[in-house]
């Protein structure tokens, strides 16, 4: 009987357990945010709590698109090379007046998104892992952003440039990188859950052979989710670029891998079939108070990427502790 | 014939899971040297038993399990096997890329020593374990997986002989070989048995379990029914056991008017894979496809729906010339296909009920491809009433279904576009009866409004009752169309096997 009884105490501890492991994303953030105010009171500062979500924000566009390569069973290491090909090309192409600033941002977004169709192409045609392709596109794009410019860092020094994607605020309090990153994130919400393609992606992720059977266009889909991905890293690079006032060839190398780690962070399965929108942007807050708490508390990188590894292992083991106690 | 000690035991095994009682008070013996059929329908809790009897479940505390007499406890699958129960899965796990010798000494590394592997010897082992199943044509040095899926299965066998088992439980191991391969099976079964070996064995096929089988312990809802001598049961009285009703016909046939001719096909072939394939079925007509595993009567199915490439012959669709190019453009032609692997082809089972469902409704035209859930969720909530689909919320994932539930879900995903054609490969694989009766009123709906339907089927007294017609495939060749008045399970099989007499 005390056995039964105790068996009694296990099983209702681990529907508490449970609980904490299928909203592990908030219970982090939760903990984090406790952690790092009692240590930092300055932290919960609305300023610097501005200043989070506006680092944060060209992480979480590229991360948007991320949860859609990733649930479609996909991977996308490109993204950071596409961010700096597109912060290059406009300095470049806006350089002396060269081209009015709209139609060279129009030149560069549909460049990124040509980009990310490459890689789709290369991944559907070539029947080659993403992981492979985008691998090699990581290099090629990087070596296209360097070339460009001998590798040097070409300023921009059009006006409003930096206003609208950088520095500026709206209302003089929310910074516009944030305003264009929950745009993004609204509407890759609708499109995951609401329309054709986020249901297509979900279904390829989950069963390419039923996907397949059911009529839906497999190379298509494939295809849409790589351009998107250029799309957003495109987005990605205009902020980064605005935020440093020029095109540096050598940034956003650690945009792809930041990303990856949101949405994993966010309970996206890096196996496919289920992904979660919300899931990634609470991935990327994660990563974003690790980096800005850490700074605080005058943690250097080293430290940080540290802390960052760990607290991706401890969800991936609540992942799994989930699953396997269904 | 003299049955040993009893050699494992259950006593009052319940097993509850959240919301869930899957087995309520359970006995059961097993005895050394017999072969022990487990029967009930889907949900009625043989998975259940026999995970808790090869240690991935614990049983509910009350629960007694005896070995030998004596009480054990598994706390995981290996402390099973240790105790000599070795369990063959539907699913084998058997590693694909290695030899058929190191699969059988996988489980047994810790009788060498060192480090060095002993090829030889492991060699060795194989041959003699292979030779004992009278298996010597499968060579231990082949790749597993280039081995047909019932040789895969000898290899389990052999894995589980060489283990020194004492009970061996199969979990539906006929359910994706063919006949001949089941026979062997039988025979493999009846040695094991003669060595002492006690085999604990779960099927739906009844007539099997007859010609194997020494006593059956019925399950229904996750209770026990009872232990019944094969010898003295009929299988009539069984399916009352398993579904607790007089069941009249296990198949129930249907008359429907016959229409024009839907689908016609002439000289079919794919490469050499199929050639000289040529038929035709009409509205209201089912055509029965029969034939051994390896006459590619799945890859025929996949030509159809434009899987598989169309090198010489035609097919007409309400005679017009129609050339499949992918199952894209068969569903526009409004062809329906229910795939014979669920899980692999037929459901994304990650995905809830509803969005399964509408895995083609989904791709109707749409404003900016905008999805209307409600809508979708009420066509599917008509289905699901329509098909008796079995679920609490159609917000349920279809991975935790059962598998009649899960075969009307992926039959349910082709219905609301009206298909004309609709081509189910093996369509009750692995359900239980009542489902299987439910699938075939199903099928008969559909033809009595005027669909017209092409049906693989390895169960021949299931392809005989349900078929208007069959066609026999050979090696992917055609041998022959046998109508309603000429088709017997003998005629069947000797089409079927006819290139092998010869």
């Amino acid at each position: 009987m005390t056995q039964a009884q105790a068996k009694d105490v296990k099983t209702s501890r681990m529907t508490v357990g449970k609980v904490l492991i299928k909203y592990r994303t908030i219970v982090i953030l939760v903990v984090l945010m406790t952690i790092f105010s009692f240590l930092k009171p300055i932290f919960l500062n609305p300023i610097n709590l501005l200043a989070i979500i506006k680092n944060m924000s060209y992480v979480l566009i590229a991360g948007l698109a991320m949860t859609f390569i990733i649930t479609l069973g996909g991977l996308d290491l490109s993204v950071g090379s596409i961010a700096a090909v597109v912060g290059v090309g406009f300095a470049l192409l806006v350089k002396g007046g060269l081209l009015p600033p709209v139609l060279a941002l129009l030149i560069v977004v549909v460049g990124a998104m040509l980009l990310g169709s490459f890689n789709g192409l290369v991944i559907v045609k070539g029947k080659i892992e993403p992981f492979l392709v985008t691998l090699a596109t990581l290099y090629i794009f990087r070596g296209i952003a360097l070339m460009m410019t001998s590798g040097k860092p070409v300023p921009i020094v059009i006006p409003h440039f930096a206003n609208i994607f950088g520095n500026g605020k709206l209302f003089n309090l929310i910074p516009t990188p944030v305003i264009i990153s929950l745009l993004v994130f609204a509407v890759s919400w609708f499109l995951f859950n609401r329309t054709k393609f986020g249901f297509y992606v979900r279904s390829i992720g989950g069963n390419q052979e039923a996907a397949r059977v059911a009529g839906i266009d497999i190379s298509k889909v494939k295809l849409a989710a790589y351009t998107m991905s250029g799309l957003f890293a495109s987005i990605s690079g205009l902020i980064i670029a605005a935020l440093f006032n020029g095109g540096l060839p050598d940034v956003g190398s650690d945009l792809a891998l930041d990303s990856i780690s949101g949405v994993i962070l966010g309970g996206t399965a890096i196996s496919g079939g289920a992904g979660s929108i919300f899931g990634t942007l609470g991935g990327c807050l994660i990563i974003a108070m690790l980096n800005n708490g850490m700074s605080l508390m005058g943690a250097q990188y080293h430290v940080q990427i540290f802390v960052k590894g760990m607290v991706i292992i401890l969800a991936v083991l609540m992942d799994n502790a989930f699953k396997s106690r269904r | 014939m003299s049955f040993g000690e009893n050699i494992l035991e259950l006593r009052h095994v319940s097993k509850t899971f959240p919301g869930v009682v899957a087995l309520k008070n359970v006995d059961m013996m097993v005895r050394s040297g017999e072969v022990h059929a487990l029967l009930g329908e889907n949900g009625a809790g043989k998975s259940t038993l026999i995970k808790i009897l090869s240690g991935y479940h614990q049983p509910d505390s009350g629960g007694e399990l005896l070995i030998d007499g004596k009480p054990v406890t598994f706390k995981n699958p290996k402390e099973a096997i240790e105790a000599s129960i070795i369990t063959i899965y539907q699913e084998l796990t058997l590693c694909p890329h290695m030899t058929v010798a190191e699969n059988i000494v996988l489980d047994k590394q810790d009788q060498f020593k060192g480090i060095l592997l002993r090829k030889q010897e492991f060699r060795e082992i194989a041959v003699r374990a292979l030779k004992d199943l009278n298996q010597s044509d499968i060579d231990p040095d082949w790749i597993v997986k280039d081995l047909s899926i019932a040789q895969q299965q000898v290899v389990e066998i052999a894995k589980a002989v060489t283990s020194k088992a004492k009970v061996v439980l199969m979990d539906e191991p006929t359910s994706s070989i063919s006949q001949k391969d089941a026979e062997k099976l039988m025979d493999i079964i009846r040695g094991l048995r003669a060595s002492g070996v006690a085999v604990v064995y779960i099927s739906h096929r009844l007539h099997e379990i007859g010609c194997i089988a020494d006593r059956i312990t019925v399950l229904r809802d996750g209770a026990l029914v009872g232990t019944v001598n094969c010898t003295d049961v009929t299988d009539k009285e069984l399916i009352t056991m398993m579904v607790g009703r007089e069941q009249t016909t296990v198949y129930p046939k249907r008359e429907v008017p016959i229409g024009d001719v839907v689908l016609k096909v002439e000289n079919l072939a794919s490469g050499e894979l199929l050639k000289g394939i040529s038929f035709e079925v009409r509205k209201g007509e089912i055509l029965g496809i029969g034939g051994l595993v390896g006459s590619r009567r799945t890859e025929m199915l996949e030509t159809l729906f434009g899987m598989r490439e169309i090198t010489t012959g035609k097919i007409f669709l309400n005679g017009e010339e129609f050339l499949p190019q992918n199952p894209r453009n068969a569903i526009k032609h409004r062809i329906a296909f229910v795939t014979e692997d669920r899980k692999k082809s037929g459901l994304v089972l990650c995905l809830p009920v509803h969005e399964n469902i509408n895995l083609v409704n989904a791709q109707r035209p749409s404003f900016m491809g905008y999805l209307n859930w409600p809508k979708l969720k009420a066509i599917a909530n008509n289905q699901r009433k329509a098909l008796n689909i079995r679920v609490s919320s159609i917000e349920q994932i279809v991975g935790f279904l059962s598998g009649g539930n899960q075969q009307k879900v992926a039959l349910a995903k082709w219905l609301d576009f009206s298909p004309e054609l609709i081509i189910f490969d093996e369509p009750t694989r692995g359900i239980d009866i009542g489902a299987k009766t439910e699938i075939y009123t199903i099928m008969g709906e559909l033809a009595a409004r005027g669909a017209a339907i092409i049906m693989v089927s390895s169960e021949l007294p299931e392809l005989i009752s349900v078929a208007d017609k069959i066609l026999v495939m050979q090696e992917g060749r055609m041998r022959g169309i046998l109508s309603k008045e000429e088709m017997t399970q003998e005629r069947v099989m000797s089409l079927a096997t006819q290139k092998a007499l010869e």
